[in-house]
């Protein structure tokens, strides 16, 4: 369905309400992370009970916590995003073992994704509101590689260039259009577009950064994410227009050190940046209208 | 939580840029731009709102944003405990 586009009411800096209400973690778990909300207000993440280790957990707009549980033979799981309907998709692992793919329906119900043939490890970034999910299986080489589930299961692995040794896929909008990134053989990684039939495209980077790296694509093609450079060391969060030009976002006044995680179908970006305090917070990036009507937004 | 595989490599600059032009070397004409340098064609003015941590916390990070512009993600709290974390920043 195409998002409404009703006229964008703006705020000035100060007016934000900000991250303000803790979601709290499962019984039993000491923390927790959002990872997903949809435009129900149903949010998805993890409770953890150690660092990096936990169980996919949904909160209902109500504030009710679910345990979305993992499958057997996996004692963990993590939900990476949820679509319009209720759909999730995500992880189910165990420590220190292999990864896997896992969609959970509307109902709870989940489904082991698998791999592509000969791989042994595989997990989902994104899902979008035909229940196309995306993310990345290992091959029968070892070597990750993006892929595409279609809404019954089945996997497609998304073509790179020959000149690229790896894949991953980080997002898929509603048109079905996936972000990710390619890597090449001294371990460079740049941004990637796929097209609905699969066919593929650069992205641009930044100056002095080496690396890109996209985390989500919202309806009207922009996407969102971070640029590095090979220190690993730097950070700038990106804006890419459908065009494929990448835009240095900023940070918070300052800093250029920040990272974009999501951007909405209303333009709205959010993700990370440093303060002046040297402290990691949370941010939303305010664009004028015009800026995003002359990026297609 | 992400596995972030792909980024363990590190290359010196001068290596970057002999990949840059394998890189694209290999790329169709119709897939510029450039994976390493873009020239903003627009510009943008944009600034950065800080969203805040929750109460005594120190850090925090968004990680989604729906289209009524609430905002997930997680904060440390005043104990410094990781939580899952909702806000509301705008439209």
């Amino acid at each position: 369905m195409r998002p409404a586009r009703s006229s964008r009411r703006w705020v000035g800096a100060g007016t934000s309400a900000g991250l303000i209400i803790n979601l709290g973690a499962l019984p039993g778990y000491t923390r927790s992370s959002a990872d997903g909300i949809n435009n129900n207000g149903t949010i998805v993440g993890e409770s953890d009970s150690n660092q990096g280790v936990g169980i996919a957990t949904q909160w209902e707009p109500n504030g009710t916590i679910v345990n979305l549980g993992t499958l057997a033979g996996y004692t963990y799981s993590a939900a990476a995003e949820i679509d319009s309907s209720g759909a999730v998709a995500g992880s189910v692992y165990n420590l220190g073992g292999a990864f896997r793919a896992a969609r959970w329906s509307p109902s709870g119900t989940i489904t082991n994704l698998g791999t592509l043939p000969g791989g042994s490890s595989s997990q989902a970034e994104g899902i979008n509101d035909s229940g196309v999910v995306v993310g990345y299986s290992s091959a029968a080489g070892g070597q990750l590689t993006a892929v595409r589930w279609a809404p019954n299961g089945q996997i497609v692995q998304l073509p790179i260039p020959s000149i690229f040794t790896g894949s991953i896929a980080e997002s898929v909008n509603a048109q079905g259009v996936v972000v990710g990134r390619v890597q090449n053989s001294i371990g460079q990684y740049f941004a990637a577009r796929w097209a609905p039939n699969g066919s593929f495209a650069l992205l641009g980077g930044l100056p002095g950064y080496t690396d890109s790296d996209p985390s989500a694509i919202n309806y009207y093609g922009l996407a969102v994410g971070e640029v590095t450079s090979s220190s690993g060391q730097v950070a700038a969060a990106t804006l890419w227009a459908p065009s494929g030009s990448a835009f240095n976002l900023g940070g918070l006044p300052g800093t250029s050190y920040a990272g974009a995680a999501a951007i909405s179908s209303q333009g709205a970006i959010v993700g990370w940046s440093e303060t002046a305090a040297g402290q990691i917070h949370a941010v939303r990036w305010i664009l004028p209208s015009a800026t995003l009507t002359a990026l297609g937004n | 939580m992400r596995i972030k595989s792909l980024s363990s490599a590190r290359v010196t600059a001068g290596v970057a840029a002999a990949a840059t032009a394998l890189l694209l070397a290999g790329v169709p004409a119709s897939a510029a731009p450039t994976a390493t340098t873009t020239t903003p064609a627009t510009p943008l003015h944009i600034f950065a709102v800080d969203l805040g941590t929750l109460p005594g916390g120190t850090s925090s990070q968004a990680t989604s944003v729906n289209d009524s512009g609430t905002v997930v993600g997680f904060s440390t709290n005043a104990s410094g405990t990781q939580f899952a974390a909702l806000g509301r920043s705008g439209y």
